[in-house]
């Protein structure tokens, strides 16, 4: 009961402190929402970004090819094909091919057909072209490309003509090396395609150069031969879209800074209140009891900071896009980041203040 | 009741040696020791000792009570020479400060603190600011603090030291007043001789160690 009592009175001298702050505790208050809501209005502002971003692929129709990376992850993409990719904002057009398509397509005896989907952007951006040999249409790649896609030299492949895209073409992977890479003028199959693999997508986009080099699915350098004019390929298999990835890791980001930006002001604040807190101990308050009235107080500055933040921001929250987006990736991981910061560092201030400042409280 | 501090040694920065050997007792029966001392010869820094805030490079500080050794930070009170206030809270929360820090129930924290504005004449000012008051008041108000807690052993650090001659007067005669209610025992460190000559006893801090 007397414990109780006392963490009562503790507690009690944290929110008349807070209480009889007077501007002290305002300017606090201020500060730290200010530091809050910039962190997250920020991160709401890039989330949105993102979003528009998706939004308008989605548009546009996604996506380009089916890709399951070959064992030996070469992906014989021409360079001066990347940079017109870059060129085109980043962005492959989209485009499609129906299973039905597939269907239509006569099958030759004992072999598979695998579906491609060529976007005329690609076609396009990569040159590819078909031509006649021997009365078959061919799709200019080399035998590289035809082994990582594992196909046979000559095996067939349809595709969609840029000139006719009504319809697919019927051709076949050619049986000799008709592309030299990573310069080639022309030839592009990005590698393997399996019929378990229902959704990848192919985004490239120079920002996100990393997030392809991390993800696993092939190398970048064998993607570019060692021009890194091409960002990412990122494998939607796993369930997360880049974007999803990239607004996370921006939500951690912007909640690591707003929470040490935070514990940078609360030991501001306990180096200015040094004083008080010599006078605590030196009327008897234990060093956890004085540092229980400090934490306790800085918490409930916080909550004042957040109060402020939210009647400041909230009609911009509560409305718009940004205030959605920061709702859905970003506030709980800022909340957290500032209870992480604040059980981390505060704590270490105030106990070297707590230890130090008895003696010069009754010097002064 | 007494306060015992045997054979205190401190040194600063491992060369300056403050104490060199004191030993103090000091009896919870209304009686009252002054310490004088000039400046910078280590008056506060056994007071900090004796009451449990600094730990001594050598010796040892208890309260015993008959055979029973007690905690002595649970067992004294202070007045500072800097009235030692939060400034922004009331006079009556200040007063309430040291009672609070040990727990006592809410009803007695408010009796005792009453009890002792009125002892020492702010009654009147309990709702006011600390920083507000005058420096007679606020020192007053420092003694207040100590004596609502109730403890017996009263530390005062030059509680006059910076006021005028009145306003002297008025803390000393609330001090001696506390510790005649509360039946304690007072330790005061002071330059004012005219203060010190108010104490049952008197010691001198000279080269680290106590003189009668």
């Amino acid at each position: 009961m007397n414990r109780r009592w006392r963490l009562r009175s503790l507690l009690r001298e944290s929110s008349l402190n807070v209480a009889n702050g007077g501007a002290r505790t305002l300017l606090m208050a201020a500060v730290l929402a200010a530091v809050l809501t910039t962190g997250g209005l920020v991160e709401a502002h890039s989330v949105q970004q993102i979003v528009e971003r998706d939004v308008d692929l989605a548009r546009r129709g996604r996506f380009v090819l089916q890709i399951t990376p070959g064992s030996n992850d070469r992906s014989p993409l021409d360079a001066r094909a990347c940079e017109r990719l870059v060129s085109q904002d980043g962005v492959i057009a989209s485009g499609s091919v129906l299973d039905n398509d597939l269907a239509a397509l006569r099958q030759p005896p004992g072999t598979t057909l695998r579906r491609i989907a060529v976007t005329p952007g690609l076609y396009d951006v990569f040159n590819l072209t078909a031509g006649n040999s021997n009365g078959q249409t061919l799709i200019f790649a080399g035998h590289e490309a035809a082994s990582e896609l594992e196909l046979a030299p000559g095996a067939p492949i349809a595709f969609k003509d840029a000139q006719h895209p009504e319809q697919l073409t019927v051709g076949s992977v050619a049986k000799t090396p008709v592309v030299r890479y990573p310069l080639a003028d022309r030839a592009i199959l990005l590698p393997a395609i399996g019929s378990e693999t229902e959704v990848c997508y192919v985004e490239i986009a120079p920002q996100m150069f990393n997030d392809y080099r991390s993800g696993g699915i092939a190398s970048l350098d064998t993607l570019t031969e060692g021009n890194p004019t091409v960002a990412a390929l990122v494998n939607v298999e796993k369930g997360e879209t880049p974007s999803e990835r990239y607004a996370s890791r921006l939500s951690r980001f912007s909640g690591y800074a707003a929470g040490l930006a935070a514990a940078a002001i609360f030991a501001v604040d306990l180096q200015t209140r040094r004083r008080e807190i010599g006078v605590y101990r030196a009327t008897g308050t234990t060093r956890p009891g004085a540092f229980l009235i400090f934490y306790a107080d800085q918490m409930l500055t916080l909550v004042v900071g957040c109060v402020i933040a939210a009647f400041a921001v909230g009609t911009l929250l509560v409305t718009s896009e940004v205030g959605r987006q920061a709702a859905l990736h970003g506030l709980g991981t800022i909340s957290t980041a500032v209870a992480i910061a604040g059980i981390g560092l505060v704590p270490i201030v105030a106990t070297a203040i707590c230890r130090r400042d008895i003696i010069a409280t009754l010097k002064q | 009741m007494r306060l015992v501090a045997s054979e205190l040694f401190h040194r600063f920065d491992k060369t300056r040696e403050v104490l060199r050997g004191v030993s103090l007792t000091v009896h919870a029966d209304t009686t009252s020791t002054a310490v004088v001392a000039p400046s910078g010869s280590g008056k506060t820094t056994l007071l900090a000792i004796i009451g449990g805030l600094l730990r001594p490079t050598g010796g040892e500080v208890h309260v015993r009570s008959g055979n029973r050794s007690m905690p002595v930070r649970d067992q004294v009170s202070w007045v500072f020479q800097t009235t030692g206030l939060l400034s922004r809270r009331s006079a009556w929360d200040n007063a309430a400060m040291g009672a609070s820090a040990l727990g006592r129930p809410r009803q007695v924290i408010r009796s005792s603190v009453d009890e002792a504005l009125a002892a020492v004449g702010l009654s009147d000012h309990a709702n006011e600011r600390a920083r507000n008051l005058s420096g007679g008041e606020a020192q007053r108000l420092g003694v207040a603090r100590a004596l609502a807690t109730g403890l017996p052993f009263i530390l005062a650090d030059e509680p006059t030291g910076q006021l005028d001659r009145a306003n002297s007067r008025l803390v000393a005669d609330a001090l001696f007043e506390a510790v005649r209610v509360a039946a304690g025992g007072l330790v005061l460190v002071t330059h004012d001789l005219d203060l010190a000559s108010r104490c049952d006893r008197t010691l001198s801090l000279v080269d680290g160690k106590l003189r009668e």
